[in-house]
C-alpha cells in the first residue's frame, strides 16, 4: 500500500516567498521566473494488509493532525499521483529522507497498523515564464546551489532531486532511492 | 589604555541571528572593539573593520536550509572579496553555514560550494540537537588557533540541526579525512578523533567541527566558543580539567566580580585573534 501527500499552507508559504526573492533580486531571475510555490511532500509505504475492516489510510490519517495542522495547512492524497499544475522540483536530504518522527507517531496512533516507511521532500513549485524550450534549463539552474552566484534550491553535497511535471508518479522517492540509494 | 587604539571587528547581523551580543561581549574581552552591524551595510563602511564575525542564529529562519539565503545577501560579496585580501573572518553556527554555502570554506577562492552542512544524522533520533563537546586544536593553519598548542582539547556547546560536513567531492572527503582544511575536530574524552553519537553529534565527516580555508584566515565553527568563554559558563558536570577548574572555583569563597571575569576554555580562539591583530596580552 503506497500513498502520497501534499501539504500546503493557507498563507503564502514564507520560505518560497523568501527564496523567490532571492533567485530574483540576488541571483538574476528576474526575466524567467514569475513565481515560487512550496509544499511539503511525504510518500507513505507498507508491504503488509490493513487489519481487515480497517478504513483507507488517508481517511484515517485525514481525522488527525499527523500530516498537517488543518488549521494552517491544507493537505491532499492520492494513491495514483498527485496533480500539480506545471513543473515541480522534489528536493530532499540525502541522509534524511527517511521521517522516522513521522514513522514512529503514525505506529502510536494506529497501533493495530503494519510498520509503514514514511519518505520526505520538499516540493518546489516554480512559475518560469521563459519559452518552453527553456524551461528545463531554467529549473535546473534555479535549484544548482553548486556555486553561491548560481542557484539556491539544492546544496549537491548533501541534498538530491528530481523534477516532475504536471504529476507527481507514485513512489517516485521509493524509486529514486533505489536508484541511488541514501548514503 | 588611552591614546592605544584597538582593533575593530564587525559582528554581522542578518535577520534572525541570536547570538551577536555574546560575541562582541568575548571580543571587547579579548581587547578588540566588536561592533554589530547590519547585513545591509554597504562595502565603504565595512572597510574600517580588522575581521569579521557571522554570528549563529537562525538568519532568514533558515528557510531553505541553514545559511542559504544569507550567503545569497550582498554583504558577502564584500566578505568574498575581503577573504583573498586575509581578512580573518569567522562564521559560528549558523554563521558557519553561512560560510558553507558562501563557498568562503574549504576555501576555493571562485565561490564553488564545495562541501555542506547537513541535517544531522544521529541514531534514534533526528533534527535539533545540543550538547557539551570537546574541540581538538589541529596543525592547519588558522588565525583563530595560532600560538594554541596543537591538541588542546577545547570544551563548548553545540546546538544545531544541520551541521554534518558531508561532501560529494571523492577528493575533497579524502582531504577532509586527511585533516587538510580542518582546524578543530570533535574528540572522544580520552583524545580519539569521534566518529560517532554522542562525541561526534552530527554524525559530522571526520569528525570535523571547524573547517578553514587554505590561507588560514576563514573559519567556519559549528560550535559555539562565544557560549565557553567564561569560566562560569562551563557546566560543573563536565569531565576533564575545566569541569574541575568549574567545580573548584564554584566551592572558592571568591567574589563574584572577580570570578565571573575568569576565561573559559573557548575564549582561546578569540585571544589567538587578539594577538594576531597585535593586541598585547
Amino acid at each position: 500500500m503506497n500513498l502520497q501527500a501534499l501539504v500546503s499552507t493557507k498563507a503564502p508559504d514564507p520560505a518560497a516567498v523568501t527564496a523567490f526573492g532571492a533567485l530574483r533580486e540576488r541571483l538574476g531571475f528576474t526575466s524567467v521566473l514569475g513565481g515560487l510555490g512550496r509544499a511539503s511532500y511525504v510518500e507513505l509505504s507498507t508491504t503488509k494488509p490493513l487489519p481487515a475492516g480497517e478504513p483507507p489510510v488517508a481517511e484515517s490519517l485525514a481525522k488527525t493532525t499527523l500530516l498537517a495542522n488543518p488549521t494552517k495547512e491544507i493537505v491532499r492524497t492520492s494513491e495514483e499521483g498527485l496533480d500539480i499544475a506545471g513543473v515541480g522540483i522534489l528536493v530532499w536530504w540525502r541522509e534524511g529522507v527517511v521521517d522516522t518522527s513521522l514513522e514512529g507517531r503514525i505506529a502510536r496512533q494506529f497501533p493495530g497498523w503494519p510498520p509503514f516507511r514514511v519518505l520526505r521532500a520538499t516540493l518546489w513549485l516554480p512559475v518560469i515564464t521563459a519559452p518552453l524550450s527553456e524551461v528545463r534549463s531554467v529549473v535546473d539552474r534555479i535549484a544548482d546551489a553548486g556555486r553561491r552566484t548560481t542557484g539556491l534550491l539544492r546544496n549537491p553535497h548533501s541534498q538530491d532531486m528530481c523534477v516532475v511535471e504536471d504529476v507527481i508518479p507514485p513512489r517516485v522517492l521509493f524509486e529514486s532511492l533505489e536508484r541511488t540509494p541514501a548514503q | 589604555m588611552a591614546g592605544v587604539t584597538r582593533p575593530s571587528a564587525a559582528v554581522i547581523r542578518f535577520p534572525g541571528v541570536n547570538c551577536e551580543h555574546e560575541t562582541v561581549r568575548v571580543l571587547d574581552e579579548v581587547g578588540i572593539d566588536g561592533h554589530i552591524v547590519s547585513s545591509a551595510e554597504t562595502g565603504a563602511d565595512l572597510d574600517r573593520f580588522d575581521a569579521f564575525f557571522l554570528p549563529g542564529g537562525f538568519s532568514f529562519e533558515d528557510r531553505v536550509r541553514g545559511g542559504a539565503i544569507a550567503a545569497r545577501e550582498p554583504i558577502m560579496e564584500f566578505l568574498s572579496e575581503a577573504a583573498p585580501r586575509g581578512v580573518p573572518i569567522m562564521g559560528i553556527c549558523n554563521g558557519a553555514q553561512v560560510l558553507v554555502e558562501s563557498g568562503l570554506v574549504p576555501g576555493d577562492s571562485s565561490g564553488t560550494v564545495e562541501v555542506a552542512l547537513a541535517r544531522n544524522v544521529m541514531p534514534g533520533r533526528s533534527g535539533y540537537y545540543s550538547r557539551w563537546v570537546t574541540l581538538e586544536v589541529t596543525d592547519a593553519p588558522c588565525v583563530f588557533t595560532t600560538g594554541v598548542d596543537v591538541g588542546t582539547h577545547v570544551p563548548m556547546p553545540t546546538a544545531h540541526g544541520e551541521g554534518r560536513v558531508a561532501t560529494a567531492s571523492t577528493t575533497r572527503r579524502e582531504s577532509l579525512l586527511s585533516g587538510e582544511g580542518v582546524a578543530l575536530r570533535y574528540v572522544t574524552p580520552d583524545g580519539r578523533r569521534a566518529d560517532s553519537f554522542p562525541h561526534n553529534p552530527n554524525g559530522s565527516l571526520g569528525g570535523v567541527a571547524g573547517l578553514v580555508n587554505d590561507a588560514g584566515n576563514v573559519l567556519a565553527l559549528m560550535p559555539h566558543p562565544e557560549r565557553s568563554a567564561w569560566l562560569w559558563q562551563v557546566p560543573p558536570h563536565l569531565p576533564g580539567e575545566w569541569g574541575e577548574a568549574r567545580r573548584a572555583w564554584r566551592h572558592r569563597d571568591d567574589p563574584g566580580s572577580v570570578a565571573v571575569s575568569v576565561a573559559g576554555p573557548g575564549r582561546v580562539l578569540f585571544a589567538a585573534l587578539a594577538r594576531y591583530l597585535g593586541v598585547s596580552a
